[in-house]
């Protein structure tokens, strides 16, 4: 863990040396003493209040950069209270890369990209402190990764040198090579000032040390290093690693002047704690020639050191050290490596753990959302059934309604037209019972008041009157029959002119003075067919009788023709009367309608006749194609009727016939 | 007690017009009334009627209600509304008997209502009321 902590050092130096280039901060005069006390008090009581003073002014002031040193320095308590030695909780990383990412967003909204990378920088030391090796380079990776999608040559610069601080911490030269190689390529290449600020002398030392300390390169990089430096810093670490190749190479004078240089020097501990020991080291190798004294205490893990140590030694011929420490580093290499791989694995472990027990949870998940889903379908296939249910239901309880309305308007039609009916019955049976009534009394007035020819016309006048009557009464009852069923069609044999002569004769003394009727035969031939003369006769009278009462000039023709329908005998009744509007061509079937309530009838001429066709499968009309005064109505009855059978017929009680 | 009309009285000079749609109801009227002689004229319909009373003012007009073309209750309304004809008296023959009908007949002006079937002695003495009435009038 110690290893760590010295990193998670030098990652700190890195950063402070970033701001410190920076610096100052550029931010707002009032924001920056509040940044300081924060900085200052990171990781301890009072920081969260310190954080927010500076939040506060950063608004006050819109200072967007200041605003982004809140997160910046949030994040940093935060790792610092997470500390180093213990290892951190699941939900501690997680809390460390939400922090993360609220300064990344805060930077991508204020367009500060260097928070953005910076904000990688000091979660992925959290990782790397806390020995999360691969969560470290993981961060990284994805770090490279955005910085390559942006190709933006501060991340991925900024990438490669984590890298190399990782593989350095870790000994693997050979990767941490390859890093450097990039890291100084994108430096080469790039134009961004952000990277070309940065220092590139340390890198060169750090090249300089992935090859064996005998090899020419490190001569080179080295001098490279030492042409690039443009701090103290650099420059300090170039003489330390100086020292190093000089006391390699049997230089002495050149060593002890670097070594005495860097010794003199109080900042060398920042750049190598181990330094002095080394030196020590060195000197017994390469002024005492004495083996005996190397002592390798507090060295144990500078592996590097260790190794550049045994080098010296055998340069200098001390053959045994040189063989007894080359095992050492071997060994501990081994050792270390054993740990650093065992580690490896149980993150890994813990990580694989955590994705088995999330691919868990999101089955679990899956599996719920999956049932969501369904349930959402059924209840969306439910609500819409509900909404068309409820739509079918009210057009139905519309329809019905609307039926409803019409019944009652039917039923208040039929109570008006009954009332009507009550008041012209009563007027139709007031009219011949008016002429019995009179006539009769006539009649019985004292002898001498009228003469026997006037009397027998006052009892012809009766008589007549009261065939009238009955059959008005029989149209009555035809009503009522019809009504109740009791009415039956009895087919016999009929003539069709035969019929209609009678029709005539009956209906000739219902003629209006003036009127004439005549019957006008297609043929005088007999024509002699199935039916119920009877009813064709009634059928033709009331016809007849209608007319005559509608037509107070001009003539009344019934006419007969066997070929205008085929299969039908076609009377029809031409009058030059009142005639009937088209629109009321079927109202005047109805019972109880007469389209001149002043006109003497019951309404019921025309009914009687529709139910009677109806019946005999005839068919009674007004000709509404008729264009000549008044009206022509026809009736069509079928030659060969199917007839009632008693067993089928609606009716099987014939008493009434 | 002898009937009013049978008293020996001149009717001859009654000029009585009888309305109606049904020339069988003319006649029987005609027939009643035969006794007292009047200058007896027939109308057969609401529009016969007026002509008829345009012609020459009767003394006395029977009416009936239901007629086609222009109806009973018409005629009275359109006599009346006339300064020249609204003074005749006019006798209601009907076969309406409903109390309604019979107000209604009143309200527009009908001097008396006789219902259908007719009661010859009713009719008689309404029609010798009604002429003694005009006799009443021209004497003033």
């Amino acid at each position: 863990m110690k290893r760590y902590a010295i990193i998670c050092f030098f990652l700190c130096l890195s950063m402070h040396l970033l701001v410190a280039q920076n610096n100052p901060y550029e931010i707002d005069d009032a924001c920056y003493p509040l940044l300081e006390e924060a900085d200052a008090l990171i990781g301890r009581n009072g920081f969260d209040q310190a954080n927010a003073r500076l939040l506060e002014m950063a608004i006050v002031k819109g200072d967007a950069r200041a605003q982004s040193f809140y997160y910046v320095e949030r994040l940093k308590d935060l790792i610092a209270r997470l500390g180093t030695t213990s290892p951190s909780t699941s939900e501690q990383d997680a809390l460390v890369l939400r922090y993360m990412e609220d300064l990344q967003d805060m930077s991508l909204k204020l367009g500060l990209r260097q928070f953005y990378y910076y904000a990688y920088d000091l979660a992925q030391a959290h990782f790397y402190n806390h020995g999360k090796v691969v969560s470290t380079m993981e961060l990284i990776q994805e770090m490279q990764q955005k910085a390559e999608r942006e190709r933006d040559d501060y991340g991925r610069w900024m990438a490669a040198r984590y890298m190399v601080s990782i593989y350095v911490s870790q000994n693997d030269y050979i990767s941490a090579k390859k890093h450097i190689l990039e890291a100084l390529r994108i430096y080469n290449s790039t134009t961004e000032e952000s990277v070309r600020r940065q220092a590139v002398a340390r890198l060169y030392c750090d090249l300089a040390d992935t090859y064996p300390i005998g090899h020419d390169s490190v001569g080179v990089n080295l001098r490279k290093a030492w042409e690039v430096s443009s701090t103290h810093m650099d420059t300090l670490r170039c003489e330390l690693y100086g020292a190093k190749l000089a006391a390699y190479e049997k230089n002495i004078d050149t060593y002890k002047y670097l070594r005495d240089r860097c010794l003199a020097d109080p900042r060398l501990p920042q750049i190598s704690a181990t330094a002095p020991q080394l030196f020590e080291n060195i000197n017994a190798l390469v002024i005492d020639h004495d083996a005996s004294k190397i002592d390798l205490t507090g060295m144990g893990s500078r592996l590097r050191e260790v190794k550049y140590i045994a080098d010296i030694a055998e340069s200098y011929g001390f053959k045994d050290e040189a063989f007894n420490l080359k095992r050492q580093v071997v060994a501990f290499e081994e050792n270390t490596l054993s740990q650093i791989n065992q580690s490896k694995i149980m993150e890994m472990e813990t990580s694989l753990g955590n994705l088995r027990l999330q691919g868990d949870l999101s089955r679990e998940q899956a599996k719920i959302l999956r049932m969501v889903v369904w349930m959402s379908i059924l209840g969306v296939a439910l609500l819409l059934g509900v909404a068309v249910f409820l739509f079918l239901n009210v057009r139905r309880l519309r329809r019905v309604n609307g039926q409803l309305r019409e019944a009652n308007e039917k039923v208040r039609l039929a109570d008006a037209a009954k009332t009507r009916f009550v008041q012209n019955m009563s007027h139709e049976v007031r009219t011949p019972l008016n002429a019995i009534v009179g006539f009769s009394q006539l009649l019985s007035l004292p002898d001498g008041s009228f003469g026997p020819e006037e009397k027998d016309e006052f009892s012809g006048h009766i008589i007549n009157n009261t065939k009238m009557l009955t059959m008005l009464l029989d149209d009555i009852l035809n009503v009522s029959a019809m009504d109740s069923g009791n009415y039956r069609i009895s087919y016999e044999d009929g003539e069709a002119n035969f019929i209609a002569q009678a029709a005539i004769s009956s209906a000739e003394h219902r003629l209006q003075p003036g009127v004439r009727m005549y019957y006008e035969p297609e043929s005088a031939e007999p024509f002699h067919f199935r039916t119920d003369p009877r009813r064709v006769q009634q059928v033709l009278i009331n016809l007849l009788t209608n007319s005559c009462k509608h037509t107070s000039e001009g003539e009344i023709k019934l006419s007969c023709s066997l070929t205008s329908c085929p299969g039908y005998v076609t009377y029809s009744v031409t009058d030059t009367g009142a005639g009937v509007p088209a629109s009321e061509a079927e109202k005047i079937f109805d019972r109880f309608t007469k389209l001149n309530d002043f006109v003497q009838g019951t309404g019921l001429g025309l009914s009687i006749c529709r139910d009677i066709a109806n019946r005999m499968q005839a068919r009674v009309y007004l000709d509404t194609t008729f264009t000549g005064k008044g009206a022509r109505f026809v009736f069509e009855v079928p030659v060969h009727p199917r007839e009632e059978r008693p067993g089928i017929s609606k009716n099987t009680n014939d008493t009434k016939e | 007690m002898t009937p009013f009309y049978a008293q020996d009285h001149d009717y001859s000079k009654y000029n009585v017009l009888a309305v109606d749609d049904i020339p069988l109801n003319l006649l029987l009227v005609q027939k009643m009334l035969s006794k007292f002689n009047f200058q007896f004229r027939t109308a057969a319909n609401g529009q016969q009627a007026l002509d008829a009373v345009a012609a020459q003012k009767p003394d006395l007009i029977l009416l009936d209600l239901m007629m086609p073309g222009i109806d009973g209750f018409e005629v009275i309304r359109r006599l009346r509304e006339d300064p020249k004809t609204s003074d005749v008296q006019i006798v209601i023959l009907s076969a309406l008997n409903s109390n309604e009908d019979v107000v209604k007949g009143f309200n527009m002006g009908a001097n008396d209502f006789i219902m259908k079937p007719i009661i010859m002695e009713k009719l008689l003495s309404c029609v010798v009321t009604q002429l003694q009435l005009v006799e009443a009038k021209n004497q003033k």
